[in-house]
């Protein structure tokens, strides 16, 4: 198990490596630069970059960049919020997008593994068929537009909950965008434990087990809900990595000053610290839940935690 | 010869069907079968003649398209010390998981690669399977599921508790699939292509074992074959089906010395035969389909023996001893008398033989 967990590591170090020699190649790519104001001169645009380094070769600027990122410094913001250090403006916004993201999550796995195995339990019967419906809908319609319809109603409308993210009130401001995200996760988690419960369901270990005259409590959760289960961990962590690291629509939409927020505005005016560092936030995040992922597996399915082998 | 055992499982003019969109599809057309205590009774036939659905009807674990259109099966079960007389068909599914799977009748399936839970260890499955029957300490359980892993002949038993299934071969695992299925102490033991997917020389083992568990516990035991090797070696009686119906029931010695069914004749000229040069038989066509009804009699479009009668109707079972009969109209009075293919009565001659030395 130990050397499993090493090797998952070192592969998680290379993959963030990799992320940020790529991000800041294509950050080069890139037309413009953050002082695309018309009114500067091209003086004065030449002494800006000077001044922030960025007259330098871009490969001297990556290594530079990378033993700042060492050190725990992502720069400055040179547009949205000048010379604020980036670290600062995300510690600001994270918190409240992870929230809110990790809220939807709970909210809707919960929902859904509950969706899920009913629907393979009364497998074709009007159960089954309604909420198959139902997770059409979630999946196939965009998130934004349940924000919107709850905006509508339930915020303008009917005015029972603050329209837009609203800083006395944090806690009532996130219920519709949780809502509205969950959504999303319940359709794909309802989706997928039933596919998973139903194959299991109809596994010969299942038969067997049956035909052994094991009770009904002890096959529905040491049999089918655990080995169901597996699989739907994973479509899990992917997604939680979606929702951690917040929604860009959903939170322009309630206003919400998280990181989604944050990387629109950054991306549309070239802040080129902010971008990169929210990107490489983001690809932390999937780097570290699937490594959390990959042990979680190890432990959960004894398979894996023999050979070393991938489980997926 | 009149078997006089007790009759543990009798299953009369079982008919079920399978509910598919657009059609129904009528897999059991009337079958009998009789089981008595310590005997072997095989049941033979191609895929989809109905061997599984039969034994499935049994367990009470028919797939939910299923319908059962009539028949009984019949089991004699002792409730409060009385042994009563239970009709399978008819009794609810909290009854049938009480007194009958796993306690009176346990099951072993083909594939044991899943048979077996992957999440849970191989001494939990057990225990679970112990625990499902009877009211005991985990720990009473732990050194039952000890002997039981003895009894199939697994060694280090202790350290095999906390393994998994992928950390067994095939064989070792059709062997656990047995301990479990033998860990409340069955009567009967239902063995649906028990060595199928085991390689040949496995499967001679875990017939051995099979045998000499039946002997030890004196269980009654069902196979479920298309394998006429293995029937020859552990049956007393084996029954022929086709088509969703028994076409051919008798000993072992009725069967294979003396065929009556033109579709015996061809399973017992397919079998492979190192010492012949001929070419391996096989016979020609595919069974029908039971989405309707067969014209006639339903092998008669396989069978080169047919008559004109087979054509307008199905051939009753006849009866040719008290132990064997056969559904073909080759058997009634007016019908013309057609040997069996002279190939075939060569080899059963030459097994007649080889049995004689055996004996000697």
């Amino acid at each position: 198990m130990g050397k499993y967990i090493v090797k998952k590591l070192l592969i998680a170090v290379v993959t963030l490596f990799l992320v940020i020699l790529i991000l800041f190649l294509f950050m080069e790519l890139m037309p413009g630069s953050p002082f695309n104001d018309p009114k500067l001169t091209d003086e004065q645009r030449m002494l800006l970059e000077k001044s922030y380094g960025l007259d330098q070769p871009v490969m001297v600027r990556f290594f530079i960049y990378l033993r700042n990122i060492l050190k725990g410094d992502f720069g400055v913001s040179y547009h949205l919020s000048i010379n604020t250090p980036v670290t600062v403006m995300i510690r600001s916004r994270l918190p409240l997008s992870m929230k809110i993201g990790f809220l939807a999550m709970l909210f809707g796995s919960a929902v859904g593994l509950c969706i899920g195995f009913l629907a393979a339990f009364h497998r074709g019967k009007a159960v089954d068929v309604i909420s198959m419906i139902i997770t059409v809908i979630g999946i196939s319609v965009p998130s934004y537009i349940f924000a919107i319809a709850l905006s509508y109603f339930v915020g303008f409308k009917w005015r029972w909950l603050p329209l837009l993210y609203d800083f006395r009130l944090p806690a009532r401001s996130i219920v519709m965008p949780v809502l509205a995200l969950s959504v999303f996760v319940m359709a794909v988690i309802a989706r997928f434990t039933r596919d998973e419960a139903i194959a299991v369901l109809q596994s010969d270990y299942v038969l067997f087990a049956k035909c052994q005259g094991t009770s009904k409590a002890t096959l529905l959760f040491r049999y089918v809900i655990r080995n169901s289960l597996m699989p739907v961990i994973t479509v899990m962590a992917l997604l939680l990595v979606g929702l951690l690291t917040g929604s860009l629509v959903t939170e322009q939409i309630f206003s919400i000053p998280g990181i989604g927020f944050l990387l629109s505005s950054a991306i549309t005016s070239n802040d080129y610290n902010v971008v990169i560092a929210l990107s490489f936030i983001y690809a932390a995040i999937f780097v570290t839940v699937r490594l959390l992922l990959d042990i979680l597996y190890g432990i959960v399915d004894p398979r894996v935690r023999v050979s070393g082998n991938d489980p997926v | 010869m009149v078997d006089t055992a007790e009759v543990l499982l009798d299953i009369r003019d079982l008919d079920i069907s399978f509910a598919s969109p657009g059609e129904t599809i009528h897999a059991i057309r009337g079958v009998n079968l009789t089981l008595r205590r310590g005997e072997t009774v095989a049941l033979v036939g191609e895929s989809g003649s109905g061997k599984s659905v039969t034994m499935k009807a049994v367990m009470g674990i028919l797939p939910a398209n299923a319908t059962v259109n009539s028949g009984s099966i019949t089991c004699s079960i002792e409730l409060e010390e009385k042994k009563r007389e239970i009709d399978l068909l008819k009794a609810d599914d909290a009854f049938i998981r009480r007194f009958v799977r796993g306690k009176k009748i346990a099951m072993v399936f083909q594939d044991p690669m899943t048979s077996l839970n992957p999440t849970m260890t191989i001494g939990n499955q057990l225990i679970a399977a112990i625990r499902s029957h009877e009211r005991c300490s985990r720990k009473q359980a732990f050194s039952k599921a000890l002997n039981l892993l003895r009894e199939v002949g697994i060694t280090e038993p202790e350290r095999r508790m906390s393994q998994y299934p992928h950390e067994f071969s095939g064989g070792m695992r059709q062997r656990i699939v047995i301990a479990i299925a033998l860990s409340c102490d069955p009567e009967i033991l239902i063995c649906d292509e028990p060595t199928t997917a085991l390689d040949v020389t496995i499967q001679e083992r875990i017939l051995e074992l099979i045998v000499s568990l039946q002997r030890k516990r004196s269980l009654s035991v069902i196979y479920i074959t298309h394998d006429l090797g293995v029937v020859a070696k552990v049956a007393d009686y084996v029954n022929v089906m086709y088509a969703g119906r028994i076409i051919e029931t008798g000993t072992v010695i009725d069967v294979f010395y003396d065929p009556r069914h033109p579709y015996t004749w061809g399973l017992l000229s397919a079998i492979p035969d190192v010492e012949s040069d001929e070419e391996l038989y096989s016979i020609p066509g595919t069974p029908p389909v039971l989405s309707k009804e067969p014209e006639g009699d339903a092998f008669a479009p396989r069978n080169p023996y047919a008559l004109e009668i087979d054509l307008k109707a199905e051939a009753p079972l006849f009866k040719i001893s008290n132990t064997h009969s056969a559904a073909t109209w080759l058997l009634d009075k007016r019908a013309p008398k057609v040997e069996r293919p002279e190939s075939l009565q060569k080899r059963i001659d030459k097994m007649k033989r080889e049995a004689a030395e055996y004996v000697r």
